[in-house]
């Protein structure tokens, strides 16, 4: 089973299908309302206004394991994320990402080595993980990596590149 | 119950968080992020996977702390 065959609860609980993305690459994001890192929301919503239209999205997953930085229910993360950062891009409900009850859909990303051949847990809020149009994991991105740095944005570029 | 700076917790202390939360910290990871002033505890068990990040001078309040190691 790849990424783009599993589903997953949105934030307003109903379900999200990850097929909807199946052909576009799409930039899975662990966030946090709380988070030091909460900012980069700006460069995620830029990110996802500049390359949608090339068939890019970004996808958010609120997690409280980090620190309890997202511990708010679905209608606040929504209201904060809508009204602080004007987020467009969809998210999920609230998931863990590591640990005895890892979504299946971070089983499959954690696989996936960083730039220094680290895979393996996520280390904290706002790791990033860009799948190609194909549902393969093609880069992973650790939380000081900033939405619009060169290395992101060329991961980007090369994975819509080689689908148009 | 006591305090002690978070450098010097150890793997099998169980420590309280602000919010009252209590975490048996299984492992350490130091220069967290790339900054040798940040540490994170890790609960990495059967039932639970929750990190938690201080800086090396906070201090932590210990619940219980790891059994001392025979020399």
């Amino acid at each position: 089973m790849g990424i783009y065959d599993l589903q997953l609860p949105a934030l307003d609980g109903a379900v999200l299908d990850l097929a909807q993305f199946s052909g576009r690459a799409t930039l899975v994001v662990n966030v946090a309302s709380r988070c030091g890192f909460t900012p980069q929301y700006e460069g995620l919503q830029r990110l996802h206004e500049r390359f949608e239209p090339r068939g890019f999205s970004v996808l958010g997953v609120p997690c409280n394991q980090f620190g309890e930085q997202e511990p708010s229910g679905p209608e606040e993360i929504a209201a904060f994320c809508s009204e602080t950062y004007a987020v467009s891009f969809p998210l999920t409900a609230k998931l863990d990402v590591n640990g005895p009850h890892r979504h299946p859909l971070y089983r499959e990303l954690t696989s996936t080595p960083d730039a220094e051949g680290r895979s393996g847990d996520v280390q904290w809020n706002f790791e990033k993980f860009l799948v190609s149009p194909e549902g393969r994991v093609v880069g992973r991105f650790r939380p000081v990596t900033e939405p619009e740095s060169p290395e992101l944005l060329t991961a980007i570029e090369d994975a819509l590149t080689a689908s148009e | 119950m006591t305090t002690k700076r978070a450098v010097d917790v150890m793997p099998g202390d169980c420590v309280r968080l602000a919010s009252g939360r209590e975490m048996n910290v299984t492992r350490i990871e130091r220069d967290f992020l790339g900054l040798d002033n940040l540490i994170c505890f890790v609960e990495d068990t059967q039932q639970c996977w929750f990190a938690h990040a201080v800086f090396v001078t906070d201090e932590v309040i210990t619940v219980s702390q790891a059994a001392p190691l025979d020399t």
